[in-house]
Formats: C-alpha cells, structure tokens, sequence
C-alpha cells in the first residue's frame, strides 16, 4: 500500500468519532423540562406495554377484534385489568417473571430465532476461512496463568448455570450464559487441559438448534402461533414456572455456547490439530 | 453528581475509540477496544439495562477480545 500523509480513511473515522462525541455531549448541557407527557399517557394502564406487563394480550386483541372499534382501546383495557401478584397469580398466558424474557422470547421470540441464524452463520464464516490450517500450538500456561484460571473457574461455571437457568426470572438469558459457557471452555483447555472434539461439540450444536426450531413449530401446529406457548406455566415467580420458556432459554445458551467454543477451539487448536 | 461520572465516562469510551484506530500495535488497540465495551457496560448498568450490560460485558469485553488476541498471534502483530 502507498503511505500518503493525508489519510482519506483515518480523516473520515475521526470526523465520525467528533459528530459522535458531540451527540453524545448534547443532551448533558440541555436545560429545560424534557419531553412533556400528557397526564392520561403517563399512567402506565394507558399505555400498550400495560397489556404486555399483565400477560393479558391475546384477550385483549381479541375483545378488540369482536368489538372493532380500536378508539376505545384505553376502556378495554381497565375492563380486562387483573392484578399480578409475585408468587401468587398462576395459569396465565406466559409465565415469566421477567418482562424482557416474556417479549423477547414468546410475544417476539421471531426475533430471537433470526439472532440465532445470524450467530450460526457467521460461526460457520470463521470455521470456512480457518478449515485445513495446522496451527502451531501455544506455549504451556505459566504458573500464575493457571492459578489464576483454576480459582476463576467454579464462579465462572456457576454464573453461567445461573444466569441459563434464570432467564425467565432475572435479567439475562440465553444469549449471555452461552458466551459466559464459551469463555468456561477456554479456561478449561488452559487450566486443566480438558480437550474437546469437534465432533462432539458439534452433535451438541446442532441437536440442541434442531430441537429449538422443533419447539417453536410445535406451537405452530398446536396454538396456530409461531414459538405458541402450548407448555403449562406455573405459578409467576417460581423456579420451575414457565416451561416453554425454561427449555428454550436453556437450549439457545447451550447452542450458542457451543457454536462460540467451536470458535475458540479452531483458534486454539487449529482443525487439523484435533486431538 | 452522576453527570460527572456520565462525562468521565463519555471521555475515556472516545479516548479509547481514538486510540483503538490510531496506534500501530493491534495488540493495544484490541485491548483498548474491551476497555470500551467495559465502559459501555457500566452506562447500560448504570442506565438500567441490566440485560444488555450483562451482555455486552460478556461479549463484548470477554469473548471478542479472546478471539482478537488469538487471530493476531495466528497472524502479524505490527500493522503496516
């Protein structure tokens, strides 16, 4: 490449960067109100996230269909309003505790299955363009590498069966629990020399995906509805409450732990080098 | 007192930006490149996302920085 002084592509990253930085500066040294709320939008009842927050959707969009009149949506919904307790209110139409969980993987769990094909496909990128490389391997951990790797590795384990199991009731989920399960598999191939085979992870992989998109088209043919809540779900706030959800976000975490150590295992390893 | 914290915050994420595209050696700007998606997880903490904060800090500052350093040792360290 010819070095030139003036670089067009560094010019235009750090102009970026300042338009950046003074967007993000503008709003600390605003003075005024803010955004004006009306009084009637600023009660949750009257907003569309209050039928999302009280699990109660699909009466609602039904009343509303047999009615017709979607002007008067604020009336039914008061009409339709029944408190949830914590621990208390059972059988309802999406057992969550968690309100990001409940959106994100029942009323929009399309989107989370696309997340998916996006992950499997840039994972399957990486594996391409390092297929049939005989990598040198690296030097043997130190002494305080490995120390350090075998005090960090039970919390490690730990948070990461936590957060995969909790994803319905407390803020994470699938997606961090895999990558959490992936960063595990690494220190396992530092500190204790525990060697995966690619095959193995890869049954893994694809047996847990298969039976994610199995459970989704089940609620197809069972509720009429694309990842359909069709499982029975307990008692809001318990441990074993909402099934579904339950085994779905505990098989995104182990596909997507997977497919992330495939990745970490080609770079450490190399393909050849499996041993 | 939180906006002071917001500033700091803001300089250091553009300070590492800069230096990230700016030095020679990938290795610093990979590393200074999970030095901003830390920053970036304590914002979504302390702007109460605790989902995405846990998620960037376990992507972003964890796996893509592993991943970083493991192809620049499979390849050249120096940009040129």
């Amino acid at each position: 490449m010819k070095e030139t002084d003036f670089n067009v592509g560094k010019f235009f990253a750090f102009l970026f960067l300042f338009i950046i930085f003074i967007f993000m500066l503008f709003p600390l040294f605003e003075q005024g109100n803010g955004l004006k709320i009306e009084k009637e939008i600023k009660d949750l009842r009257n907003r569309v996230s209050f039928a999302y927050s009280t699990k109660s959707v699909t009466d609602i969009t039904k009343t509303l269909k047999e009615s017709g009149d979607y002007s008067k949506y604020r009336e039914i919904y008061n009409q339709e309003r029944n408190d949830i307790r914590f621990k208390e209110s059972a059988n309802l139409e999406n057992g969550s505790a968690n309100i990001v969980t409940s959106i994100v993987l029942d009323y929009r769990g399309f989107d989370t299955l696309g997340e998916l094909i996006v992950l499997f496909i840039s994972i399957i990128g990486l594996t391409i363009i390092l297929s049939n490389l005989n990598f040198v391997p690296f030097n043997p951990p130190t002494f305080l590498q490995k120390t350090g790797v075998l005090f960090l590795t039970p919390f490690i384990m730990l948070t990461s069966i936590y957060i995969s199991l909790h994803g319905h009731l407390t803020p994470g989920g699938g997606f961090p629990a895999g990558s959490i399960i992936a960063t595990l598999s690494l220190f396992l191939m530092i500190g204790y020399k525990f060697s995966y085979k690619l095959k193995f992870l890869n049954f893994i992989e694809s047996t847990s995906g298969f039976l994610v998109f199995f459970l989704a088209l089940l609620g197809l043919f069972i509720t009429g509805s694309f990842l359909g809540n069709y499982l029975p779900t307990g008692i809001v706030g318990k441990l074993f409450s909402s099934y579904l959800i339950l085994i779905l976000y505990s098989l995104v975490s182990i596909k997507v732990g997977a497919e992330l150590s495939v990745a970490i295992k080609t770079l450490y390893d190399g393909e050849n080098n499996d041993r | 007192m939180i906006f002071y914290i917001f500033l700091i915050i803001f300089i250091l994420s553009i300070l590492s930006a800069i230096i990230s595209i700016t030095v020679k050696d990938i290795l610093f700007s990979v590393l200074s490149l999970g030095f901003l998606s830390l920053l970036a997880s304590i914002l979504f903490l302390l702007m109460n996302a605790p989902d995405v904060a846990i998620t960037e800090a376990a992507v972003g500052a964890a796996l893509t920085t592993v991943i970083y350093l493991f192809g620049i040792r499979r390849t050249e360290r120096e940009d040129k």
